[in-house]
C-alpha cells in the first residue's frame, strides 16, 4: 500500500512545493518590478543578450517554418483547387501559432537554458548569497533584467519570425509552387486581421513570462555541484517548454472567445 | 556589537550548532577555532543572516535579526562585510569590478571616488595591477583577498572572515592580519575570523572561542586560551592527532 502511495505522495509534495516556489518568486518579482529602482546597466545587457543575440536562430526557423508549411498547405489546397488561399492560411497559422510557438520553445532552449545554468551556477558558488551579503536583493538584481530582457524580446523576436516566415513562404510559393504573386499577397491582407498578429504577440508575452520566472526560479532553488546546475538547467527547459505548451492551449481557447478568429 | 543565544541549525536529520552563545562587544576581534566541518561557516552564515537558524537569537547592534524577512534585512545587511571561505567572487566581473561592486551599485558615487577607493583597497591586499583579470585567472590566495577587499570597501561596521589566511604565504597571510588588526583598531571594526592558523589567531584575538560539538566548549584571551586545562582544546591548538599511523 505504502509502497503504491509514497512515491505518488511525494511527487505531488514536490509538483505542490516546487508550484508554490515558482509563486512566491513571481508575486516577488512583480513587487520589484513595480516598487524597486531597476538597475538599468543589467535590464540593457540583458535585453541585448537576450533579444539581440537571439535573433539569428529565430529567423532562421521562422524561414524554414514558413517555407515547410507554405508547401505542404498548397499541396492540400492545390487537390481543391484553392492555391489562392494559401497565402492566408499561412499567415495566420504563423501570426497565432507558428511564430509565437517555435520562438517560445527556442527561447526554452536557449534563453531558459543560460538563465537557469548561470544563477544555478552563482547559488552553488555562493556567489548568489555574496549579492545578499552586499545588500543588494537577487530578485533585484538578476531576476527583473532577464524579466524585463525576455519581455521586451520575445514579442519583438516573435514579430521577426512572423515577418521571416511570410517572405520565406510567399518565395517558396511563387518561385517554386507557382503561386500567382499578386493573389498570394491580395488574399493574404484580406484575410489576415490585426488581431491574428496581436493574439500572436500576447502569446509571446505569456511565454516569456513563463520562460523567465521558470528558469529563475530552477537556477535560484538549484541543488549542490555541477550535477544540480546541469539538473536545474534540463529542468528548466523541460518545464517551461511543457508549460508553454499547455498555456498555448488555453490561450487559443480563451482568445477565441475574445478575439474571434 | 554582536550577541549569539543559544543558537541551533542544521540539515536534514543532522545538527550542526547545538546551542551556540556567544558575544563580541563592539571594536572587539574574536576568533573562533574548531575541527573542519564542525559548522564555524554555517555560523558565519547565519551571524550574516544568509540562513535561518532553526532556534536562537541574534542580535547586531540591539536588534534581534532572526524574525526579520529578506526585503527588511537587505539594506540591514550593509553593516556586515563577509569573507566567504571560497572568496564568492562574480566571476562574470574583473577583479576591480567586484571590488568596486558595493560602491557602483549604490549609485550614490562617482567614477573617479571609486577608482581611487577601489585602488586604495586593492593595494592594502596586496593586489595593485591585477584588477583586469577576471577570477578564473588569479590564484585561490589572491581570490580570497579580492573578496576581503569587497568586503571592506565600503566601511561595514562589522566583518566577518572565514578563514582568511587559507591558502596564502606566510608573509602575505601576516600582511592580512595587520590588516584586521587596522580595521579593528583605526575604524573600530567588530570581527569574528574564523581560522585553523594559530598564528593569525594570537595576532589578531582579542578573544578565542573553541567550537566543538556544536557548542562554544571554551572562550577567553589568548594567553587563556594557552593554557587551558582542557585537553580538547589544547590538542588543538597544538595540532595533536590521536589517529596513530602505522607506517
Ligand atoms: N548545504 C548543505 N547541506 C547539507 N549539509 C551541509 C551543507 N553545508 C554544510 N553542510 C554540513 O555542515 C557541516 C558544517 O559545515 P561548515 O560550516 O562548512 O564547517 P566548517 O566551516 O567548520 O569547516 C559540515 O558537516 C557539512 O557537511
Ligand atoms: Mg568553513
Amino acid at each position: 500500500m505504502n509502497m503504491l502511495l509514497d512515491p505518488i505522495a511525494n511527487t505531488a509534495f514536490r509538483f505542490l512545493s516546487e508550484l508554490g516556489e515558482w509563486w512566491s518568486l513571481t508575486l516577488e518579482t512583480l513587487r520589484s518590478l513595480f516598487t524597486r529602482r531597476p538597475y538599468f546597466r543589467e535590464i540593457f545587457t540583458q535585453i541585448y543578450l537576450i533579444g539581440a543575440r537571439s535573433q539569428m536562430v529565430v529567423c532562421f526557423t521562422g524561414a524554414f517554418i514558413g517555407m515547410v508549411f507554405c508547401a505542404q498547405i498548397f499541396y492540400q489546397f492545390h487537390k481543391v483547387q484553392m492555391d489562392s488561399g494559401t497565402g492566408p492560411a499561412v499567415s495566420i497559422a504563423l501570426a497565432r501559432e507558428l511564430a509565437p510557438i517555435i520562438t517560445g520553445l527556442i527561447l526554452a532552449g536557449r534563453v531558459g537554458a543560460a538563465i537557469a545554468a548561470e544563477l544555478g551556477t552563482m547559488r552553488v558558488t555562493e556567489q548568489v548569497d555574496a549579492l545578499r551579503a552586499l545588500a543588494v536583493h537577487p530578485v533585484d538584481y538578476l531576476v527583473v533584467p532577464r524579466t524585463i530582457g525576455l519581455v521586451v524580446s520575445m514579442p519583438m523576436l516573435t514579430a521577426e519570425a512572423i515577418l521571416v516566415g511570410i517572405v520565406a513562404a510567399y518565395l517558396v510559393g511563387t518561385q517554386l509552387l507557382g503561386i500567382d504573386g499578386g493573389y498570394f499577397l491580395n488574399n493574404m491582407e484580406k484575410y489576415t486581421k490585426y488581431k491574428d498578429v496581436v493574439a500572436g504577440l500576447m502569446k509571446a508575452l505569456a511565454f516569456a513570462w513563463i520562460i523567465v520566472t521558470v528558469s529563475c526560479n530552477k537556477g535560484l532553488t538549484c541543488e549542490e555541484g555541477a550535477e544540480g546546475v546541469g539538473k536545474a538547467t534540463m529542468e528548466a527547459v523541460v518545464v517551461s517548454s511543457v508549460a508553454i505548451l499547455i498555456a498555448n492551449f488555453f490561450i487559443t481557447i480563451i482568445f477565441s472567445k475574445l478575439l474571434t478568429p | 556589537m554582536i550577541q549569539v543565544e543559544d543558537l541551533h541549525h542544521g540539515f536534514k536529520g543532522t545538527d550542526i550548532l547545538r546551542g551556540v552563545n556567544l558575544r563580541v562587544e563592539s571594536a572587539e576581534t574574536l576568533v573562533i577555532i574548531g575541527r573542519s566541518g564542525g559548522g564555524k561557516s554555517q555560523l558565519l552564515r547565519l551571524i550574516a543572516s544568509l540562513a535561518k537558524p532553526r532556534r536562537g537569537r541574534i542580535f547586531i547592534d540591539r536588534q534581534d535579526w532572526v524574525p526579520l524577512e529578506e526585503r527588511t534585512l537587505t539594506p540591514l545587511r550593509k553593516k556586515i562585510g563577509i569573507l566567504f571561505q571560497n572568496a564568492a567572487l562574480f566571476d562574470s566581473m574583473t577583479v576591480y569590478e567586484n571590488v568596486a561592486f558595493p560602491l557602483a551599485i549604490s549609485g550614490r558615487n562617482s567614477k573617479r571616488d571609486i577608482r581611487g577607493r577601489v585602488e586604495e583597497a586593492l593595494k592594502l591586499v596586496s593586489l595593485e595591477g591585477h584588477g583586469h583579470k577576471k577570477p578564473g585567472e588569479i590564484s585561490g590566495g589572491m581570490r580570497k583577498r579580492a573578496g576581503l577587499a569587497r568586503a571592506i570597501i565600503d566601511r561595514p561596521s562589522i566583518v566577518l572572515y572565514d578563514e582568511p589566511t587559507a591558502g596564502l604565504d606566510p608573509v602575505i597571510a601576516d600582511s592580512i592580519n595587520n590588516l584586521i588588526l587596522k580595521l579593528s583598531e583605526q575604524f573600530h571594526v567588530t570581527s569574528i575570523v574564523v581560522t585553523h592558523d594559530m598564528v593569525s589567531a594570537y595576532k589578531v584575538a582579542d578573544r578565542i572561542g573553541m567550537l566543538y560539538e556544536g557548542k562554544i566548549l571554551e572562550s577567553g584571551t589568548p594567553a587563556e586560551i594557552q593554557n587551558s586545562q582542557n585537553p580538547v582544546v589544547q590538542k588543538f591548538i597544538q595540532g595533536r592527532s590521536d589517529v596513530l599511523v602505522d607506517i
